[in-house]
């Protein structure tokens, strides 16, 4: 059991035990603070009985047409909360927001070797939409999934069908 | 149509040299603007950003002059006023910019881009009177435009936040009046307008007028954020005392989430009101039963409330929410002393096995019912450890050791550890027991790895709370004991665990702690990066490292340390109106609050102000090596002695995120608040004493330029009176004896807990030590040679000032240094205090060393003036004043302690006293496997560097110190 509430500023003086894990990218506070201001709805935040922070969702909604949709920006579970479903949790959130906010669909990035969070996504309902070459840099540079899920408004599920090449970071619309 | 290519010809010829500033090439940007120039002189924007290029080039005087000229001309152009602006923000100059665009205003009055960046400009300042003025403006030039009038309304809310007298009596009404007006004439258009509306009558604690706009016709503007309409009504009814209302809310939210806690607490919250409403209700009227049936009622109606939702999961997915619920719900019933004698309820004892039955095998489960151990007795706890014992599966009667069958299992023994910790249990084991225990829990972790063997390295390995259950009974014992062998055994174990786990950052948190306990800092850089600490993790984080770095001597990481730790403050501050002005562009109205409390937050962070002052007073240390190189030092830093105020520690902020490592010791041992409060308390002393010390420092330096006879920068401000800075330095002085006065009682090291408690700060060494009263010895000198510097070398009365600085500074060289060990009770340790001691005085000697440079000085132009004298007029003088000799041989005395210091330094180098750390097996770790052996020797390499190390830094900065005394000779 968990409280889901809107994400503070004041959060993000606790969120360390979530941002150490290493795939969990801690961004300068104008990232931050630009989702607080712009999409504030989609800024959701866990907290534990015992008042610590367990995860939080980032995300935003952008496109115009059809293309209009919610995106995942950042999603992580704090270790010691994991396997509790709690992810799955901030992504309903997230989609009934989208829903609410009639967008076609839900997409995320992932990394392609992240294999539990692909599987994870997959049991949500999401599906590999394309592959994005060197989406991610590093010493290696590695390749994104661009993950997912039709909402209501898309009734033919048109935005989920498979593209049948990969992608290069600078050909995302 | 005209105009129109005008601007395109412009946009054309400006065009490379944006080119140029985009890509740093700032010369070239001003070839290209001379370029232009000369073919359009009057092309106003060609010149700004020529300025803009001799600024980033660090030509400060030139590029400023130029655009204070195009200031004075008050251009009103897009371009020209954009490239000021952006002029104005690298050089944050934020009140040019308001000024640049008010006076375009004024000269386009109805430009409605001019003036919707002046508001911004406005904003940036957070001048709130002149952004309701400015948004009024924009209003009546675009009537229909709805956000410039809520913009007003806004900074009406603002100036309310600011002084709350006046926000009751005057800005919270005229800010309800305005939006009413709107409402009552149909103008509202968008939901941030009603939010901005529930904000002002929520400060007004107006609960009624809110309750109406929810539920009336305002209300279905609402409703983007999840659930955040249902919220906002319970909240306001409870406000109201609806509390009937509140509960059946909650009741509907719990049906579509019933794992929410929130939800959980609130709607109990609702019904304990009923419940006691309802007794009140009876004694208002006695003729009423005697029974309790209304009581009982709600008691009922939420315990089958509860009943059914967990009844409602068998077939399911478990949720903890409800049986947690169910738990919170006896709490409440204790608390609040109510009898419960018609409800067939279950004990807290039996919820809580039941929920480690279900739950146990979910790492969060020990923090859940950590929460309620307070409900059970003594006798109760033993049960429950029993039952918890006995359910885990893996506690044989017999003493023979069961491996965990898989990670469930696993999970759920260290859950029955943990809280087995927690109670207490382990403080009553012998030193026996605890070391067994430990050893058992050792190869329970090992057996444990094999769980893991297929997890990604950004994983963390499920047996590793084994190890730190393990390593903090080890903790215990040392701390019983004091015998070192049983916290090198727990780093040798940390350090083999972080190869199996490498992004297990517990295991390099307790890591740093550890080594720095014991004086070593030189793995710590290491464990810290690769923790990867960034942004504002550098607030929350930083002190991790930031007390011990300086406190061991490496003094190079430090400077690298403070300077991460404070560009991000700074970088920070820079940006940090952007997101009030999105705000204002995207209507979050409820945001704007939020972030100026946030940005106060930072800027007042104990992190930010100790770290900043923390890296002045270690550049004037490294960056020093003749007195030349100390005034461009202290010209670079950003502060102004002359016109700072004392440093106001009560507005200090502690960020610090100190619940960060595991410990699952008893709250009556970690002492989490206390000692939260206590390091609080202790970081504020030091900081006012080192901000006191750095200014004594500056002000002293400026009292030599003064004798010399170059014009002291007075701060930035212009006008002020004209302030003396040896005035100024006796006082920053005297505040830095009753700093110290002040400080009496913390001359003994403050102690905190071992694993998570905050690090000690060098207060005790400072106060207690020679160091201050050396350095206020040298300030009678400067007051001295200034007095001289005024009067003449003829009234030059004999003084015992130079005698108390060579006193004083031989107390700095510390006596019976027998190196890094020590004998304990027969067992050798490494003793870190006399490193902590000797950094203490080689900063000292520092400082003193910079204000003789202040003496010597005033002394040289006080000597070449008496040359001058004396070849003129040979007859009156024949000797020269003693003044000087006894000068010099200060000088020559002060090199002869340091020198001392120096030789310490060098014996402390285990290389340079050919000493063997490994040899000396200081911990005796019985010889196990090879590959503890192994982590054992690199464990001494790294202990060994790590002095060098502090040596080597120690006896450079000496080095440094001895040249600069040499100039110092008259």
């Amino acid at each position: 059991m968990t409280t889901i509430r809107p994400f503070r500023c004041d959060d993000l003086f606790r969120f360390n035990n979530v941002n150490l894990d290493p795939l969990t990218e801690t961004y300068g506070l104008p990232f931050y603070l630009q989702y607080l201001a712009h999409w504030p709805e989609y800024f959701q935040v866990l907290e534990s009985p015992s008042g610590e922070i367990m995860g939080y969702i980032m995300g935003k909604a952008e496109g115009s047409g059809e293309q209009w949709h919610g995106h995942v920006t950042a999603l992580s579970v704090a270790p010691e909360f994991r396997r509790l479903g709690l992810a799955g949790k901030l992504m309903n959130g997230l989609e009934d927001i989208s829903e609410k906010k009639q967008c076609y669909f839900v997409d995320l990035f992932v990394r392609v070797s992240n294999k539990v969070a692909v599987a994870m996504y997959e049991k949500l309902g999401y599906s590999v939409y394309r592959r994005v070459l060197e989406y991610y840099s590093g010493e290696v540079d590695e390749d994104a999934f661009d993950m997912r899920k039709a909402l209501s408004r898309d009734k033919e599920k048109k935005s989920v069908i498979p593209l049948p090449h990969p992608v290069r970071p600078d050909e995302l619309d | 149509m005209a105009s129109r290519s005008h601007v395109d010809i412009n946009e054309r010829r400006l065009r490379p040299i944006y080119d140029c500033l985009d890509n740093g090439n700032n010369k070239k940007a001003i070839q290209e603007a001379d370029k232009v120039l000369k073919k359009q002189k009057d092309l106003t924007c060609a010149k700004v950003l020529k300025a803009l290029a001799l600024l980033r080039m660090g030509r400060h005087a030139e590029g400023s002059s130029l655009l204070s000229t195009i200031h004075q001309s008050e251009p009103t152009e897009e371009q020209t006023l954009n490239a000021m602006s952006i002029c104005y923000k690298e050089t944050q100059q934020y009140d040019k910019i308001a000024s640049l665009y008010d006076a375009a205003s004024k000269q386009q009055p109805n430009n409605e881009d001019i003036l919707s960046c002046l508001f911004m400009a406005h904003v940036r300042l957070g001048n709130y009177q002149q952004q309701q003025r400015t948004a009024m403006q924009l209003h009546k030039l675009r009537p229909k435009k709805n956000p410039y009038y809520f913009w007003a309304v806004m900074s009406i809310v603002m100036q309310a936040y600011q002084n709350e007298q006046l926000g009751k009596t005057m800005f919270l009404p005229l800010a309800e009046k305005m939006i009413k007006k709107y409402i009552q004439e149909d103008k509202i258009e968008a939901e941030a307008e009603i939010h901005l509306y529930l904000i002002i009558l929520e400060l007004q604690q107006n609960w009624t007028e809110a309750l109406q706009v929810l539920e009336g016709p305002l209300g279905a503007f609402l409703g983007n954020e999840l659930h955040s309409k249902e919220t906002r009504l319970a909240t306001i009814c409870s406000k109201l005392s609806k509390w009937d209302r509140v509960s059946s809310i909650y009741k509907q939210l719990l049906d579509q989430m019933p794992d929410n806690w929130d939800f959980w607490l609130k709607y109990q919250e609702a019904v304990f009101h009923l419940v006691e409403d309802s007794y009140t209700d009876m004694k208002q009227e006695p003729s009423s039963d005697d029974s309790t049936p209304n009581t009982h009622a709600h008691l009922e109606a939420m315990q089958k409330f509860i009943e059914d939702k967990i009844q409602s999961m068998q077939n399911g997915v478990m949720m903890r929410g409800p049986y947690l619920a169910e738990i919170e719900f006896v709490k409440q019933i204790s608390i609040r002393k109510l009898t419960t004698t018609s409800i067939n309820q279950k004990s807290a004892l039996e919820l809580l096995q039941e929920y480690f039955q279900h739950f146990g095998n979910k790492s969060s489960c020990y923090n859940d019912i950590k929460l309620y151990l307070d409900l059970l007795q003594a006798q109760e706890l033993d049960q429950l450890v029993e039952f918890m014992k006995s359910d885990t599966g893996l506690e044989s009667s017999d003493g023979s050791l069961i491996y965990a069958r898989d990670v469930n299992q696993l999970t759920k023994h260290l859950v029955y550890l943990q809280l087995t910790r927690t109670m207490g249990k382990h403080s009553l084991l012998s030193i026996q027991e605890a070391l067994a225990l430990s050893q058992e829990l050792l190869l329970r972790y090992r057996d444990g790895l094999q769980f893991g063997k297929e997890l990604l390295p950004t994983d963390i390995q499920y047996s590793d709370n084994y190890l730190l259950l393990a390593v903090h009974l080890l903790l215990d014992v040392w701390s019983k004991t004091k015998d070192d062998v049983h916290l090198w055994r727990a780093i040798v174990h940390l350090e083999l665990a972080i190869r199996d786990s490498v992004s297990n950052y517990q295991i390099k948190l307790l890591l740093i702690r550890l080594y720095c306990r014991k004086g070593v800092f030189g793995p710590c850089p290491a464990l810290y990066d690769g923790m990867e600490i960034k942004h504002i993790m550098n607030d929350t984080l930083g002190h991790i490292v930031s007390n011990d770095v300086i406190r061991l001597g490496h003094f190079m990481e430090a400077g690298t340390m403070y300077a991460t730790m404070v560009r991000f403050f700074v970088v920070n501050q820079k940006e940090a109106s952007e997101h009030l002005m999105s705000s204002y562009k995207f209507g979050s109205f409820g945001r704007i609050h939020e972030f100026v409390q946030f940005q106060e937050r930072l800027d007042n962070s104990l992190q930010y102000h100790t770290a900043s002052t923390e890296k002045m007073l270690l550049e004037l240390i490294m960056q020093t090596d003749r007195h030349e190189s100390t005034e461009a030092a202290a010209d670079g830093m950003n502060v102004h002695p002359l016109t700072d105020k004392t440093i106001d520690l009560s507005k200090l902020c502690d960020n610090r995120d100190l619940t960060l490592a595991l410990a699952w010791d008893p709250p009556e041992l970690l002492c989490a608040t206390e000692n939260r409060q206590k390091s609080f308390e202790e970081e504020k002393s030091w900081l006012l004493l080192r901000w006191t010390l750095l200014h004594v420092l500056l002000l002293a330096v400026m009292v030599g330029q003064e004798m010399a006879g170059v014009g002291v920068v007075n701060g930035n401000e212009e006008n002020t009176e004209k302030k003396s800075p040896l005035k100024l330095l006796r006082q920053r002085a005297k505040d830095l004896q009753n700093c110290v006065q002040q400080c009496q009682g913390h001359k003994q090291p403050n102690q905190y807990h071992v694993v998570q408690g905050p690090s000690r700060t060098r207060l005790a060494e400072f106060v207690s030590g020679p160091h201050i009263t050396a350095v206020t010895s040298v300030i009678d000198c400067i007051e001295y040679v200034y007095s001289l510097s005024q009067s003449g070398l003829d009234e030059c009365p004999d003084v015992k000032v130079w005698a108390l600085v060579k006193d004083s500074t031989q107390k700095l060289v510390l006596k019976d240094v027998q190196g890094l060990l020590k004998d304990c009770d027969g067992k050798r340790q490494l003793d870190s205090l006399a490193l902590e001691q000797l950094v203490a005085s080689v900063e000292s000697v520092s400082y003193i060393t910079i204000m003789l440079g202040v003496c010597s000085k005033g002394l040289k132009i006080l000597k070449n003036d008496w040359l001058k004298k004396f070849k003129k007029n040979k007859a009156s003088h024949n000797s020269q004043p003693e003044i000087f000799d006894k000068f010099n041989q200060l000088i020559l005395d002060v090199s002869a302690s340091t020198k001392e210091l120096h030789q310490i330094a060098s014996c402390l180098d285990p290389v340079f006293s050919s000493l063997d750390i490994a040899s000396l097996r200081l911990a005796d770790i019985p010889d196990e496997e090879q590959i503890q052996r192994e982590a054992e020797r690199l464990v001494w390499t790294k202990v060994e560097s790590s002095v060098q190390q502090s040596s080597g830094e120690i006896c450079e900065v000496l080095h440094h110190k001895q040249f600069y005394l040499n100039t110092l000779m008259l």
